[in-house]
């Protein structure tokens, strides 16, 4: 075996989940799995109107029967945003704990804790709630209109009082360059309008907490969280306690997609609940509840691209409505991040972005999977095959020709965080892809007749890995996390970082590992909380990989330095004399002096000569912040077919293209490609939310089985889903590794859209494209 | 959670002394029950198991020729029956079709068809197979044909305190069952379509049933459908352009969230065609 072979490498192999054991055995204990003596059971009532002030609620007969009740006569009436990834200065607040009037169908108007399900369940049907019922809106148009039902009248922006007008909540304009004269330089001009819907996270663990006030006045929560520090502060100011005597765990989370990058509704309520009864309270929401909580920010875009004649933009204009629903969660940001995914797309030359977010009477949308990246890239992705296809040029050449490369600039959250493209897979997706996909050999819709007609679409999308700029913008990004060499030379991580599911933990792990030479079973991952963790923002934006391990890659460097100094002091050696190998049979990384390895000690040894010595702990903690937002590109080479007697849209083969930089456990990456690509398949033709236009209630009753989203019988057959990642390395990321899973997402919409207009020759601007819609849309073209 | 009495019933007079009670819920795999309570549809009633009616668990090719099967056999039973793949295919398929695995080994078709939804999968398969029930209440026993049985959404010729002990039907090879959902699986269906056919040896169709699901308040047989086609020659494709217009006289969709009444019907011609396609390649082999 050469020198090379024996070198540890753990970065890029596929290794089994550290937390699978726990998970598979059910042993994993996730927020409603705690039990505590004395516990109550909270449940919530919720409006059944979509406007409502409500004038009183009669608690007398539920706390007859024992309960404990809570309304906005108990709380704290702090207006907050329950997101506080941004910060306070680009947040909008207008909502309290629980509301003076009910702004939408399943808002939380009063809760109840009570000693078991069945008697929480009988105290909140005792509770007498007066309303007086107000008009409500359902459309940004309505809600626009002069003398519509106004949802408020003033919110606050930061610490600022704003009036609110004809129910709109956020405008956010943005432009770069002389657009006028770029329209004006144009060749021709395409403007089209595309539409996506509400639909619903789906996340396998709905929303909950357990709550439990100490003997110090102290309070403990478990909850659904993807930032436990965000819970605490917020919980802080909400109940008036200093943040040492709020402690938030971490847990588990059975997924997220975005859904608790905010503090849960019910997670301030179960709070209260269990100061107000002094007992430990567990409050976890049903489904049918989970529906009412949050969905995706729907979007309209009204676009306009410029193009000249050698096959290259001149101007891009993108109008953008946003019904954001009845709270700000918060729309200013969201708008921010769409202009910033529709300006990194491609080199248009000037650009200018128009965006106006409106309140209605809907369930408040949160950010989900791309944060408006998967709603602008469906736009943008089918404009240029409108394009190319009226222009007759090839559109895959003309992506390579005019996407955003090397040396462009990368919006990564906004117009305010921005960095440049180091890395990028773009060419090498593009162009591999189209060879294994048979590109050039695609046929055009006319060429095609029968029942089943097969077509080939193309789109390239991207996300941000963190949010993280050279300049600090309008938002947070940090981590923190501390490493400790253990005195048998096993290491502790102890971090606030948050793992959604995906295995992001697993990450951190395999960059301790590899920096120390430390075998993985050696590194323990320490259950955290926010009293022993510094601040980390939240795992969201696809930021775990690329920042929560460059806070880790960066804070065990600073261990292997101690280490190696302590070790030289050994040795009689210069530290940098050093280097350290790892030996897996015996379990340790060994430090041998570089060239001279008769020379060694192992790491163990070094800690226990430390700690007999009284030199001290081998350990390091600091926060770290990533100054870099590189993309993490997707190309999505997809082929449906299409039932042209019953509208049905299959997917018989998919190629998914990512790039993430350097693979850190490659069966992972797979898996956040492959389950995107289901996620999108359930947007593009499946997945819609809509409401009964008379009460506000979701037509669906937030009922899954008339939420009907993708199974493994709708994905192609496992040979046919081929993944490919390309052969790049970011190099401000740790390893050379960015990030992937909201990129994976990205682009399924419009390459299903696009190869479905190649398969029969209609162009749907609107998802979901249902069976129906399709059918209909065939039908027109007969008639 | 919510209120409800519970009565476990080990045989069958038991289960119809406690069915006497106004405000008896008859369960068996409690496919539907469960969903029921979880949206809130029943509430304060006394759940009646009748799981422990193990001789109602059974398929039996009866000395007559007809095969009876009785109301507690599972979907999944139907779906690994051989008996049922060779001599009631369009049943058969139905029960290949029916939900997911999991809910096939607990749904059975008594509960399915006392259920009275217009989308049941395994009313249709007997509808086109002219199927009968055997209905029992602590008065006795009868015998309904199941054209009989549907009154509307969940609405059913069952009286107070009686319940399906069995449905029966005489075999037949030729027929076949299709169903378009908005998935593949654990889909209430937008249509279903089961047809069962006969033909004498000049390729004269000398019977034809044809059966519709979602497509009106109960699920239901294509008289008009079944005229059109009668005393032709199968699979003439002027015949089967006149099957498809004449079901249309047969159906009555309405618009739901599901789909709208426009789809409906036409997915109920695609079906019809591909339902009579389908049950008459049997003939040929």
């Amino acid at each position: 075996m050469s020198e090379q072979e024996t070198v540890y490498k753990i970065i890029g192999k596929a290794t089994p989940r550290i937390d699978g054991p726990a998970k598979v055995t059910g042993k994993m204990q996730y927020t409603s799995d705690i039990m505590l003596p004395g516990m109550l059971y909270g449940m919530v009532l919720r409006s059944p109107h979509a406007h409502a002030e409500i004038i009183s609620i009669d608690t007398a007969e539920a706390e007859a029967l024992g309960a404990v009740c809570l309304t906005y006569a108990d709380i704290n009436p702090i207006v907050y945003n329950e997101r506080s990834v941004s910060i306070p200065a680009a947040t909008y607040r207008d909502r309290t704990v629980l509301p003076a009037k009910a702004r939408h169908f399943g808002e939380p108007i009063a809760a109840v804790a009570a000693a078991s399900e069945e008697l929480a369940y009988q105290a909140l049907q005792l509770l007498k709630v007066e309303y007086k019922v107000l008009p409500a809106v359902f459309t940004p148009q309505e809600a626009m209109a002069d003398g519509a039902p106004q949802l408020y009248e003033q919110i606050w922006l930061g610490e600022e009082k704003v009036a609110v007008k004809n129910n709109i909540g956020v405008i956010r304009n943005i432009e770069e360059g002389d657009v006028e004269a770029g329209f004006a330089a144009a060749d021709r001009i395409f403007e089209h309008t595309f539409e996506l819907g509400r639909v619903y996270h789906d996340q396998l663990e709905t929303k909950g907490a357990v709550c439990a006030p100490e003997a110090d006045g102290s309070l403990t929560v478990w909850c659904t969280a993807q930032s436990i520090h965000a819970n605490r502060q917020l919980l802080g100011r909400v109940l008036g306690l200093p943040l040492s005597k709020i402690n938030v765990k971490k847990l588990p989370l059975g997924g997220a997609f975005g859904s608790s990058i905010q503090v849960n509704t019910v997670t301030p309520i179960c709070a209260c609940l269990a100061l107000k009864a002094g007992r430990p309270v567990k409050l976890i929401s049903s489904r049918e509840e989970d529906f009412y909580s949050h969905q995706k920010y729907p979007s309209v875009f009204e676009v306009k691209l410029g193009v000249a004649g050698e096959g290259r933009f001149t101007a891009a204009q993108v109008k953008c409505l946003v019904d954001f629903g009845a709270h700000q969660v918060q729309p200013l940001p969201y708008m921010g991040c769409v202009a910033g995914w529709f300006a990194s797309l491609y080199r248009y030359g000037p650009l200018r972005f128009l965006g106006t977010a409106v309140y209605t009477n809907k369930v408040p949308c949160c950010a989900m999977q791309g944060y408006g990246n998967p709603q602008i890239n469906f736009a943008i992705e089918s404009m240029v095959d409108i394009i190319c296809e009226e222009m007759g040029w090839d559109s895959v050449e003309f992506r390579l020709k005019n996407h955003r490369g090397v040396g462009d600039e990368f919006w990564g959250q906004g117009p305010t965080i921005r960095s440049i493209i180091k890395s990028c897979g773009v060419p090498e997706s593009l162009t591999k892809g189209g060879e294994i996909f048979a590109w050039k050999e695609r046929r055009p819709h006319t060429e095609k007749s029968g029942r089943y007609r097969k077509g080939i679409g193309v789109a390239r999308g991207f996300h941000t890995s963190g949010t993280g700029g050279p300049k600090e913008g309008e938002v947070i990004d940090y981590s923190s996390c501390m490493v400790k060499i253990n005195e048998d030379g096993s290491v502790d991580l102890i971090s606030a970082l948050m793992d959604h599911g995906g295995g992001t933990w697993d990450a951190m792990a395999k960059i301790v590992s590899q920096t120390l030479q430390v075998p993985m079973r050696m590194i323990g991952l320490s259950p955290t909380d926010t009293r022993n963790t510094g601040y980390d923002v939240c795992t969201h934006a696809t930021r775990g990989v690329y920042c929560g391990g460059a806070a880790v890659l960066y804070v065990t460097n600073k261990v292997k330095e101690k280490l190696l100094e302590y070790a030289g002091r050994i040795l009689f050696e210069h530290p940098a004399a050093l280097e350290i190998i790892c030996d897996e049979e015996l379990g340790q990384g060994v430090i041998f002096a570089k060239n001279y390895h008769q020379k060694s000690i192992t790491i163990g040894e070094v800690a226990k000569i430390a700690q007999i010595n009284s030199w001290g702990t081998i350990a390091y903690t600091d926060s770290y912040r990533q100054r870099n937002c590189p993309p993490c590109f997707t190309t999505h080479f997809l082929e449906v077919e299409v039932d042209t007697l019953t509208g049905e849209i299959t997917v018989p083969k998919a190629l998914l293209y990512g790039d993430c930089g350097t693979v850190i456990n490659p069966v992972l990456i797979d898996g956040q490609l492959i389950g995107s690509f289901n996620r999108g398949l359930g947007y593009t033709v499946y997945e819609s939310l809509d409401v009964d236009q008379k009460t506000g209630e979701l037509t669906n009753k937030g009922l899954l089985v008339d939420y009907k989203t993708p199974t493994a019988a709708e994905m192609p057959a496992a040979e046919n889903v081929l993944v490919h990642w390309t052969d790049t390395y970011e190099p401000s990321g740790p390893f050379g590794a960015k990030g992937i899973g909201e990129a994976a997402l990205a682009s399924v919409q419009a390459a299903l859209a696009n190869a479905v207009y190649n398969a029969i020759g209609i162009r749907f601007a609107k998802l979901p494209i249902t069976p129906e819609v399709v059918l209909a849309a065939l039908r027109a073209i007969d008639n | 959670m919510k209120n409800f009495n519970y009565i476990n019933a080990p045989d069958l007079p038991s289960a119809l002394e406690a069915l006497a009670k106004p405000d008896a819920y008859l369960v068996a795999g409690g496919t539907n029950a469960l969903v029921d309570i979880r949206a809130g549809k029943i509430n304060d009633r006394t759940l009646v198991n009748i799981q422990g009616l193990t001789e109602f668990d059974r398929i039996t090719l009866q000395e007559n020729g007809r095969i009876q099967i009785g109301a507690l056999t599972a979907i999944s039973k139907l779906a690994a029956s051989d008996l049922l793949a060779e001599k009631a295919p369009a049943l058969y398929q139905a029960a290949c079709n029916f939900a997911d695995p999991l809910t096939r080994n607990s749904a059975t078709i008594g509960g399915n068809l006392a259920n009275a939804s217009p989308a049941a999968d395994t009313a249709p398969p007997l509808l086109a197979l002219d199927a009968e029930l055997l209905l029992a209440s602590r008065f006795g026993e009868r015998r309904l044909p199941l054209q009989e049985f549907f009154l509307g959404v969940g609405k059913t010729a069952l009286v107070p305190g009686e319940m399906v002990l069995a449905v029966e039907f005489m075999p037949n090879s030729f027929s076949s069952f299709l169903k378009l959902g908005l998935r593949q699986a654990m889909a209430i269906s937008i249509v279903t379509a089961a047809a069962a056919l006969s033909l004498d040896k000049e390729g004269i169709v000398r019977e034809f049933h044809l059966a519709f699901g979602s497509v009106g308040p109960t699920p239901l047989r294509a008289y008009n459908g079944e005229k059109a086609v009668t005393g032709t020659e199968f699979a003439d494709p002027e015949v089967i352009k006149q099957l498809q217009e004449a079901v249309q006289l047969d159906i009555n969709p309405i618009d739901d969230l599901r789909a709208g009444a426009g789809y409906r019907r036409e997915m109920a011609g695609v079906l019809a065609k591909r339902a009579i396609l389908s049950a008459g390649r049997e003939v040929g082999q």
